[in-house]
């Protein structure tokens, strides 16, 4: 049991940092995606369409190998050695970062695009014959929409973001899984560490859904999703 | 580029991915056998039993992937060689790493298939059974001829992306070592020293891939479409 509680002492070191993996990516995946979706939503035809391209080909390519271009590619290029960004890609938690993000980015813009275009048309128009601007047309008739057509998708697309994080072990990041994996190879206890490490990831997954769940029922307004047009 | 395909590694890739497609097409096979299994098992009435699979779905989708495959990986080849230890005359015997591989990869991807089954197999009421049986349908040829093509139409946008899921799947499981796509690109950006050329080769492979799936299934989808169009 003793063993138990050294293994869990040493794994929660990687909290922390999975933990702010996790926050910072989301928050840069989403500002990210939100530029990239209100570009393809402002800019219709072959701007939209080549970026759509560009994010459902990321989508399409696992993260590990985006993880492995980035801490072990690009440091041989010469503008990222010789330059000030070579402070931040020198940084397998920064690559690790940025890597998620990007991945972030692809997924959560076509999830915010699908909720878009979901939004009825009926809709922005009566806010438009109201005689409100673009902006506010945006504020109440398309955003309470968006925020109902999107809220499921998104948990998953967050959940799957922090289930990633655990990858970044492989770049070197000793974050939960990173420990756990560690004491893994020293000790050669399989279960132990990684369902310890399993019981940690559980909890953050729980308060996780606990937590966008509040923050939607705050900002919601009331109103009914369109039906499943199955 | 061409250098380096011609001086051996262009057939490292071939077989890589091979092992790769064979493991991600028996992974896609066994999850969705998985996903019926479970909803069947969800949808049978036993007391728990529908408590049991979302257990198993909500568990197996909260835990990274990575995790789970070592965990899953770890044990049943250990549990495959003790086994085999016990059969006699096959203790010399060492099973391949890939079965415990597509095991372990078919196990992870189930909890997403059950999750979609059970979500297409929801409004289909439980009267068209009674029905399939009243025509002289056994149990199994209800299932297969009357439940799983109108389940099929309604997940068949889904099972695309699981398609894809399971190949990007695949690259997990070059961290527990079998010399999958990812594999063979960083042996070979670590041997030349050329990364961009060898990650570029399986990045390319892995997109060629997800454009095929998008349209093979983009075109299953409009079949569906138009059966149904003709139906009504």
């Amino acid at each position: 049991m003793s063993v138990l509680l050294d293994y869990l002492l040493e794994i929660l070191q990687g909290l922390g940092t999975t933990l702010s993996l996790f926050v910072i990516a989301l928050v840069i995946g989403f500002v990210l995606a939100s530029a990239v979706a209100a570009f393809q939503i402002r800019f219709p035809g072959i701007v939209a369409r080549s970026i759509w391209s560009l994010m459902f080909c990321i989508r399409g390519v696992p993260l590990l190998l985006i993880l492995y271009v980035v801490y072990y590619g690009f440091p041989l290029l010469p503008f990222i050695r010789e330059t000030v960004l070579w402070t931040v890609f020198a940084s397998p938690y920064w690559c690790a970062i940025i890597c998620l993000a990007f991945v972030e980015m692809a997924f959560t813009s076509e999830i915010i695009r699908g909720a878009y275009y979901q939004t009825p048309r009926e809709q922005v128009e009566a806010a438009r014959s109201l005689g409100l601007s673009g902006f506010q047309t945006f504020r109440v008739a398309i955003l309470p929409a968006m925020l109902r057509n999107g809220f499921a998708p998104y948990t998953t697309e967050v959940i799957l973001l922090c289930k990633s994080t655990a990858l970044a072990f492989t770049i070197t990041v000793m974050d939960l899984m990173g420990y756990a994996n560690e004491i893994r190879a020293r000790t050669l206890d399989i279960y132990h560490p990684l369902l310890i490490a399993g019981c940690i990831y559980i909890c953050i997954v729980v308060i996780t859904r606990l937590i966008l769940s509040t923050l939607f029922n705050l900002v919601a307004v009331g109103g009914t999703a369109p039906e499943d047009r199955a | 580029m061409i250098d380096y395909l011609a001086s051996g590694w262009g057939l490292q890739f071939l077989s890589a991915i091979g092992t790769s497609l064979t493991v991600a097409a028996l992974g896609f096979f066994f999850c969705i056998l998985i996903g019926i299994l479970c909803t069947l098992f969800a949808r049978s009435g036993f007391r728990g039993s529908a408590g049991l699979v979302s257990l198993y779905t909500y568990v197996f989708r909260s835990l990274p992937d990575i995790l789970l495959l070592i965990l899953i990986f770890y044990t049943l080849d250990g549990a495959i060689q003790a086994l085999l230890h016990l059969v006699p005359g096959m203790s010399g015997v060492r099973l391949s790493a890939y079965v415990p591989a597509v095991i372990s990869t078919s196990i992870v991807l189930g909890a997403y298939a059950t999750e979609l089954f059970r979500a297409g197999w929801a409004d289909i009421p439980q009267g068209q059974h009674e029905a399939g049986r009243s025509l002289g349908f056994t149990t199994l040829q209800s299932l297969v001829l009357i439940i799983l093509p109108q389940v099929y139409r309604k997940i068949i946008p889904h099972l695309g992306s699981l398609c894809l899921i399971s190949l990007k799947e695949t690259a997990l499981l070059s961290i527990i070592g079998i010399p999958d796509i990812v594999r063979t690109a960083s042996i070979g950006a670590r041997s030349t020293g050329a990364p961009f050329v060898f990650y570029g080769i399986a990045i390319a492979i892995f997109v060629i891939f997800a454009i095929l799936c998008s349209r093979i299934f983009a075109h299953l989808e409009q079949r569906v479409r138009q059966d149904r169009a003709g139906a009504r």
